[in-house]
């Protein structure tokens, strides 16, 4: 017995937009009772981007595609009317006109869609004013391969709560992040990635952000005049940029978990040295001194050594990460010793490259100048976790059995150990268990084995 | 805990179900009765055999949501294995249960036999779809031409 034919229609639609909309289009065959039931769905998602055009593929046959692609998004609107539309996903390729995406756009946006999600790789089209001027939408996602311009006068979302653009220019004036936050109220996630607008001075602020990503065109190799949060309800930040030239207001009251990822511009590179600081981003790291997990690139790191004249205290940090490759330690000593509450200390590969300050006992945490630095001999740290451990074991090693050596509140030891052989790991393992002058003879190893070629 | 209160359902056939007010609250048909105040005498589910009614029932046990807040004691990986091992019956049943899921309103359990189904259809040819469900094809096959060529982008 036909038990689904015969379910009310309303139903069966609700099945079928479980489905993708490609997907579920192909039951227009089944029976006369299907045909046109596929269309009567509120989620919407297009997927042109899978056009693939092979070398071989002729011109003629590329158009021919996209003409059936174009012509199915204009059939199942033309056949919805003027139901309301709650989520839209579009994803296009090269080749799609333009002019058919804008009218796309402009009809869901009139019917009152909530979750926009665009994909693009087209190049030289501008989408439409009214996407920043909608009463309906929630949710606004606009992602490119190939940079794309939006016309960006005025911006009026008074819904919006989440917005992620990747790889746009927004606009030409160099306060599309400011018209951004005061235009939409109630924004609780900000995502800017590669955003080609505010270059000289960045500044966000809203009272409603909860999450925010802001990570800066890394393309020009400029530093930044000004840079501004006035975000006081932040949870959790992303942030990457190069060191700007001042920070007029960092504002981060309820910061618990941040990424900081800060850059010297190659003459600031240059041009570093110990006594002569590039840049100063002290008023920065005040701004966030509350954070609760802290991660720190390897530029930051550099950062922290060549622009910075004072670390404040983060007395609230129990997790800190911080990514080595190939940098100078010569700030960790410092930062660690501004940590007094922590108790995870994770590697992101364990790098270490000579300086200078290795002489020094506390100017770096190796084992050079011949004396423990006292970040270590009195590092609240419990646990200890290395990362990506395998680049150069010889090195890795003798820097891991420091630490076991020097660190007395030590619980665990956990190392990730990047290798093609599960052997390695077990005799790794051996080693450091035995090893016999641990500061803290409670603490437990355990080295695991993440396969390389997996 | 406090005493919670007894709501009765009777099936179709005549059957008695005493459930506890937290469980029938989970159908947003039965919720709007209880604030109506008309549930006194017990509620006539008159399109609800005795059957389905006790499986939807066994889910809005499951699913329940306590009173301060904690999902029921089985942890989210139970909770997707259980639905799974309840969704493993036979059309029949399946249909009948999104039949009385709609009916009484509750939304997790229609959608996740809405899913079921959706993931029966998924990945299949028109012509295996029909055979699945037993869909008689009153299409010509010009018709089906016609619309193949309509929405050809899902043909391709």
């Amino acid at each position: 017995m036909d038990r689904i034919s015969n379910l009310p229609e309303a139903l069966i639609s609700h099945i079928l937009s479980f489905l993708t909309t490609e997907e579920s289009a192909l039951t227009s065959v089944l029976s006369k009772k299907w045909r046109y039931l596929f269309a009567d769905r509120p989620n919407l998602d297009f997927d042109g981007s899978v056009i693939r055009f092979h070398p071989e593929t002729r011109e003629w046959e590329m158009t021919e595609i996209l003409r059936v692609f174009i012509r199915f998004v204009d059939r199942v609107l033309e056949l919805q009317g003027n139901s309301t539309v709650d989520e839209f996903s579009l994803k296009c390729g090269r080749g799609v006109y333009p002019v058919c995406v804008t009218n796309w756009i402009l009809n869901v946006l009139e019917r009152g869609v909530s979750d926009l999600d665009l994909h693009f790789n087209l190049s030289g089209v501008s989408l439409p004013s009214k996407v920043f001027m909608s009463k309906s939408l929630v949710r606004l996602r606009i992602e490119s391969e190939n940079v794309i311009a939006i016309d960006m006068e005025d911006v009026c979302l008074p819904k919006l709560k989440t917005l992620y653009i990747n790889k746009i220019v927004l606009g030409e004036d160099d306060d599309c992040f400011e018209k951004v936050t005061s235009g939409c109220r109630v924004l609780e996630e900000l995502v800017l990635i590669n955003v080609y607008s505010d270059f000289w001075n960045r500044s966000v602020s809203s009272k409603t952000l909860k999450s925010l990503i802001l990570a800066c065109c890394m393309e020009f190799d400029k530093n930044p005049d000004s840079i501004s949060f006035d975000t006081p309800n932040v949870v959790y930040l992303e942030y990457s940029d190069y060191v700007a030239g001042k920070y007029p207001k960092v504002k981060f009251n309820s910061l618990v978990k941040a990424s900081i990822d800060l850059v010297m511009t190659s003459e600031q590179h240059e041009q570093a040295t110990y006594e002569h600081l590039m840049g100063d981003v002290t008023d920065f790291l005040m701004g966030i001194r509350n954070v609760q997990t802290l991660y720190i690139s390897a530029n930051t790191l550099e950062v922290l050594t060549f622009c910075c004249v004072h670390i404040p205290v983060f007395h609230n940090i129990i997790g800190l990460t911080i990514q080595s490759r190939k940098s100078g330690w010569e700030s960790l000593p410092a930062l660690l010793k501004k940590c007094p509450n922590l108790e995870t200390l994770v590697f992101d590969g364990l790098s270490h490259s000579f300086t200078v300050k290795c002489m020094d006992v506390d100017g770096c945490l190796c084992k050079f100048s011949g004396e423990v630095p006292t970040c270590l001999s009195s590092s609240p740290v419990k646990v200890l976790k290395i990362l990506r451990f395998g680049d150069n074991v010889e090195k890795e090693k003798d820097l891991t059995k420091h630490f076991l050596e020097t660190m007395p509140r030590l619980e665990q030891l956990m190392i990730y150990y990047d290798t093609l052989f599960d052997d390695d790991v077990f005799e790794l393992s051996s080693e450091l268990k035995r090893f016999p002058t641990k500061a803290s003879p409670i603490c437990e190893i355990q080295v695991i084995f993440n396969n390389l070629s997996g | 805990m406090s005493t919670s209160k007894k709501i009765v359902l009777k099936s179709s056939d005549g059957h008695i179900f005493e459930v506890e007010e937290a469980v029938a609250l989970q159908s947003q048909t039965i919720a709007n009765m209880i604030e109506d105040d008309c549930v006194e005498n017990g509620i006539p589910i008159s399109n609800i055999n005795g059957e389905i009614l006790a499986k939807v029932i066994a889910y809005c046990k499951k699913h329940v949501v306590l009173p301060d807040g904690d999902t029921s004691s089985s942890s989210k990986e139970d909770l997707k294995d259980w639905d799974a091992e309840f969704m493993n019956t036979d059309q029949s049943t399946l249909f009948d249960l999104i039949l009385a899921a709609n009916f009484l309103n509750v939304k997790d359990l229609l959608d996740l036999g809405c899913q079921t189904v959706a993931d029966m259809i998924t990945g299949k040819t028109p012509e295996e779809i029909r055979t699945v469900f037993n869909i008689e094809n009153d299409f010509t096959p010009a018709e089906v031409e016609e619309i193949r060529k309509e929405n050809q982008w899902a043909f391709e």
